[in-house]
């Protein structure tokens, strides 16, 4: 087992993973079919049924994703009727990628349905790849005031003695 | 009669199996050049001590990202058809191990995220005194996210040098920072040693979590 980022293994192959149950995503229950014409994948959690997308970027999914989630919407009759244990509020978005720009946390109070942020990595290995997946955005505490930058004395004293 | 209890007895087995008490996690931060070494020797020392390890080592990329690997030896071996995914592994060797250890680059997009999972720290300080002020911006930087973590100090190799990086570094912590890091010395034998004399907690919660 070695390296890895997950960009390696392409989106469609992540979601088979998922389907496949050789996956999991942490508190979320892979709906085992794509569903309707779309080839939407669905996952369920304890609130909420999302539509799932993964890939690399979140740019490159979260327009794809938003798509979907109008076709859930849509399709709400379909899916209940495909899934009738579902019976919890539709719909919101899982985005599960390799990385997440700078600021794109502060965007989650914005959007007006569930979301779920996940940051994909991928354990290469030449028998069988497979994933992990961390909720994201990452704890990070608040204040670091006097913690940032060193001052000149400290300088001094690490530098020269 | 039998048939019926035959079932819960099983569960309760698979119950106890997978409730294992998930390992203490300690990650050992590379301060300065050429110290994956170290960080191996001390995962060894702990080994030699008659732990099992599972290390997993995490590297900065130039472009930003992050790569993480497995110690090849730190995989036990088991059938193929015993690993539903990696994942499902890593949820094994961990319950498997009496540590987790995460060798970590200061410069890593998750230490963040993995700092408040820690149980320890052990900062593997460099032995050159030139490299001392980098390792002790990069230490002030990191430790801001997590102000309260234990902390203990390693110098690479055993010498005058690196002694003396250490005694700056347990002086100018508590002066500057005021913590009070536990000395882990520049034998990774006595690193070991020291780590295991501490008796961490375990975390609540397992680090890799898995689907059965």
């Amino acid at each position: 087992m070695e390296l890895i980022k997950a960009g390696s293994l392409s989106p469609l192959f992540v979601l088979d993973l998922l389907l496949q149950g050789k996956a999991a995503i942490p508190g979320v229950e892979v709906i085992g079919q794509r569903v309707g014409s779309r080839g939407v994948v669905i996952g369920i959690d304890a609130d909420t049924v999302y539509v799932i997308r993964v890939g690399g970027t979140s740019s490159e999914v979260l327009l794809a994703a938003l798509h979907d989630l109008a076709w859930l919407k849509e399709e709400e009759l379909l899916v209940r009727a495909l899934f009738p244990q579902v019976a919890r509020p539709f719909a919101g978005v899982i985005l599960a990628v390799d990385l997440f720009p700078p600021g794109f946390a502060s965007l989650l109070p914005l959007f007006s349905f569930p979301c779920r942020f996940f940051r994909t990595i991928a354990f290469d290995n030449p028998s069988f790849p497979s994933l992990v997946f961390e909720s994201y955005p990452p704890l990070v505490p608040e204040s670091r005031t006097v913690w940032e930058g060193t001052t000149e004395e400290e300088e001094r004293f690490f530098s020269s003695w | 009669m039998f048939p019926e209890t035959r079932g819960k007895g099983v569960q309760a087995i698979g119950s106890y199996f997978l409730s294992v008490i998930p390992p203490p996690r300690i990650g050992l931060l590379r301060l300065g050049p050429s110290l994956h070494r170290t960080g191996m020797a001390i995962a060894a020392s702990l080994e030699q001590a008659g732990k099992r390890i599972l290390l997993l080592r995490s590297d900065y990329q130039r472009d930003g990202g992050e790569v993480f690997a497995i110690k090849p030896e730190g995989i036990r071996a088991r059938p193929r058809t015993e690993w539903k995914t990696c994942n499902y592994q890593l949820v094994r060797e961990e319950r498997a191990s009496d540590l987790l250890l995460f060798l970590l680059h200061p410069d890593i997009p998750s230490l963040p995220r993995l700092l408040p999972l820690l149980n320890l720290l052990v900062l593997l300080l460099p032995e050159e005194r030139g490299d001392a002020i980098a390792a002790y911006r990069s230490t002030k930087r990191v430790l801001a996210h997590r102000r309260d973590l234990p902390l203990g100090l390693f110098s690479a190799g055993d010498s005058e040098a690196a002694t003396a990086v250490l005694e700056r570094f347990l002086l100018g912590l508590h002066a500057f920072l005021k913590l009070r890091p536990l000395n882990f010395g520049t034998i990774p034998a006595r690193c070991a040693k020291e780590i295991l004399s501490l008796r961490l907690e375990p975390p609540a919660e397992p680090y890799f979590l898995g689907t059965y």
